[in-house]
């Protein structure tokens, strides 16, 4: 078994039919998308080449796409605290549990298993004003003005709220992984730490975290690459709006494409978001190979 | 000797009862089997599905009992129209399918891949019969038809009569300016004046529309959708633009309607949560009891007295729905047999379940009063309904869909929302409608 490990042919046999599949759905979408942004087509009649124009249009003229890339970004980094530091106090606190972990591990698991249309409606329905919904109710006992707060159509809130729907689902995921990350810190350290008087919190924050830095730099490389590609919460949820105020990226190229009927375009667009991932991507993993 | 006459007889009948279940199933063996891709916006709760499925039952029963349709449905619009251009772009095309009069059907058109429904309509003797109107809603601009109306939809402002009376207005309102003072009254008596859906651009469109459609039947549109002069320069858009704005900065829609569905506003208006709503003679159903009991009342489109020299051409919207379109690739022998059945046998399958047929029939005298009194006032309209994105190329149908819920929420002011769009068709327009 060893020698068909050491065995470079052998490995490379065995890898392929993995790689072929991922050049099949992956990197083959990719290039069609790129061979796309160059054709002007609106999907139902021939193409016609124009070469750069559209990423003329994209970088020049499109006056939406900017504020959306940044929407997106802004986006990104609420995934990133909701995501990794949600899941991150989650794990924490399960640690501290000795009893029933098994029982709260799995009611913080459930929203990953949940389909992403059945949380939009949930939050949707949580979040209404017309009709009340139960955030509102319950914060109208507070104050009137709050009762009647729009949260999925006010600019800023609507993206915030978005956010932390798509967060409260993916959370648990990271729950998990962060969770055997720190049963797996060494305990000689924890109380090695204990009996120089750090406190719980120093604990962590000087040993923990540390020590699973990896595991932390790559779940926020997950999460970040995930991000800014998310659509679904900002199309189903409140369709970027109001107006565009909670459009990412992903949803601008969805309607470019298939709204606007701009297939050239909107692969434009999607050539942009690959080339984004790819640089943040890369620059996140050289941090932690450092 | 009684005994073998019983027998005898029983024998008889047996072998003429053998004979009949002969016959039928030499007549289902003798019918073609076809099955049908239908793809439609509706669902089983919408009277165009129930229409549609009583007619195929009925063919079934009357004519070919191996005829039968596979339906797939997506009620939201937007999901609706992007699924069906992949199924264009793959060369998947239903058999049969819901289509607006837009740049899609008339690419399709273009592309001869739709059945021209004049042919259709002339085969089954029907084309005096089909409503003026809702052909005029559906025709190409070369007045070709090859898409088929799905049924006649009358729209008016509904209201509740006792929130009216607690707001102290006695009269419902006969210009855009009294409408804006009885939404003011509505709203300083506590109540929410005007249920509107955000969420579907359409509905707001619609409202948006009146000003401009019922003095011009929008005929300014075929221009100023090729940018040849701009959406701007009319008074009359400025009229709609200016009235969409005041309602939603005014606060006369409900609080976050911008992510309310159309079913839940037309559930709250039922329910009495809203005073007015913008709808359609598909509820009429629903409204009759509260109607007969004196509720619930209707009135037409106000004047748009913003101009003295303003004559009012239409007081009633009448729109078609999603229109049907049939594949010209499968649309075989027992297709056309089916569709002429359909043509035959649509308008009284319509009265069937309270709506009313594209084609000019009155309703039966059984009908509930609501639907006998609105159908005085659809007879009236002369000019057909005219949406101002369904004209447009698809850039600006998209911008104005999306730019409409930012005017209703007073995120754009008019001026910003017409500058816009004047710039989209200028370009996009001028290079869409030249091909």
């Amino acid at each position: 078994m060893s020698s068909v490990l050491k065995n470079r042919k052998a490995a490379i046999l065995f890898l392929m039919p993995a790689l072929a599949l991922y050049t099949a759905i992956v990197f083959v979408p990719i290039l069609c998308s790129v061979y796309y942004s160059f054709f002007q087509w609106n999907g139902l009649s021939g193409m016609t080449f124009i070469g750069m124009d559209n990423y003329v249009e994209l970088f020049t003229r499109d006056k939406v796409v900017w504020p959306v890339l940044l929407q997106t970004i802004v986006y990104t980094i609420l995934q990133i605290l909701f995501q990794v530091g949600g899941g991150l106090l989650l794990a924490l606190l399960l640690t501290l549990l000795v009893k029933k972990r098994a029982v709260f591990q799995t009611i913080y698991y459930i929203p990953v298993v949940i389909s992403s249309v059945a949380v939009c409606q949930i939050f949707d329905k949580l979040f209404s004003v017309t009709p009340t919904g139960l955030i509102n109710h319950l914060l109208s006992f507070f104050s009137e003005g709050l009762g009647m707060t729009e949260w999925l159509t006010t600019p800023g809130l609507s993206l915030v709220v978005t956010a932390f729907a798509e967060g409260y689902k993916t959370m648990g995921v990271y729950m998990v992984t962060f969770f055997a990350a720190l049963l797996s810190v060494p305990y000689d350290l924890s109380e090695a730490a204990k009996m120089d008087g750090a406190g719980w919190l120093k604990t962590v924050f000087h040993v923990k975290l540390p020590y699973i830095r990896p595991i932390l730099v790559a779940n926020m490389v997950l999460v970040l690459n995930n991000a800014l590609r998310s659509f679904d919460f900002s199309f189903m949820l409140t369709a970027g709006g109001p107006g565009t105020s909670s459009e990412l990226l992903a949803s601008y190229m969805y309607k470019k494409a298939f709204g606007s009927m701009q297939y050239g375009y909107g692969s434009a667009v999607a050539v942009l978001i690959v080339g984004i991932c790819l640089i943040l991507a890369s620059f996140c993993m050289r941090q932690f190979d450092k | 000797m009684m005994l073998r006459k019983r027998l005898g007889v029983l024998l008889c009948m047996a072998l003429i009862g053998t004979g009949i279940l002969a016959g039928c199933g030499a007549k289902e063996d003798e019918e073609p089997k076809k099955v049908i891709r239908v793809y439609s916006n509706r669902t089983e709760s919408h009277v165009a599905y129930q229409i549609l499925q009583d007619i195929i039952q009925q063919y079934q029963k009357e004519v070919n009992p191996n005829f039968s349709a596979e339906f797939e449905t997506e009620p939201n619009l937007d999901q609706y129209k992007n699924k069906l251009k992949l199924y264009i772009g793959g060369d998947e095309l239903p058999d049969l399918f819901q289509i607006d009069r837009g740049p899609i059907a008339e690419e399709l058109t273009k592309q001869n891949k739709l059945v021209n429904m004049d042919e259709q309509l002339e085969k089954a003797g029907l084309t005096d019969s089909l409503n003026a109107g809702c052909r005029g809603y559906v025709e190409n601009d070369d007045g070709s038809l090859y898409i088929m109306p799905e049924a006649r939809y009358g729209n008016t402002f509904f209201y509740w009569k006792d929130q009216f009376a607690a707001a102290g207005i006695q009269e419902t309102p006969k210009t855009f300016t009294e409408f804006l003072a009885v939404c003011e009254k509505l709203k300083e008596n506590g109540a929410i004046p005007l249920g509107v859906t955000g969420k579907a651009s359409w509905n707001l469109l619609h409202v948006m529309y009146l000003p401009s459609w019922s003095v011009t039947g929008n005929d300014w549109l075929q221009q100023a959708k090729k940018g040849e002069i701009r959406f701007a320069d009319q008074d009359v858009v400025q009229d709609s633009v200016n009235f969409l704005y005041k309602l939603g900065e005014s606060g006369y829609f409900p609080a976050g309607f911008g992510n309310i569905e159309y079913t839940d506003i037309m559930n709250g208006f039922l329910s009495g949560q809203y005073a007015m709503a913008w709808s359609q003679s598909v509820y009429l159903s629903q409204f009759s009891e509260a109607y007969d009991e004196g509720k619930l009342g209707f009135f037409t489109i106000p004047v748009n007295d913003n101009k003295p020299e303003y004559v009012q051409k239409g007081t009633m919207a009448i729109h078609t729905g999603i229109s049907w379109a049939l594949n010209k690739e499968t649309f075989d022998e027992e297709m056309e047999r089916f569709y002429q059945f359909l043509l035959k046998h649509y308008a009284e399958t319509c009265y069937k379940y309270d709506t009313f047929p594209q084609f000019d029939l009155d309703p039966p005298e059984d009908k509930p009063q609501i639907m006998q009194d609105y159908y005085e006032i659809m007879k009236q309209q002369t000019i057909s309904w005219s949406n101002w994105d369904d004209n447009c190329d698809p850039i600006t149908c998209q911008l104005m869909d999306d730019l409409v819920k930012q005017l209703a929420q007073g995120m754009l002011t008019p001026e910003e929302f017409l500058s816009q769009i004047d710039e989209s068709a200028a370009v996009n327009g001028a290079e869409y409608f030249k091909q």
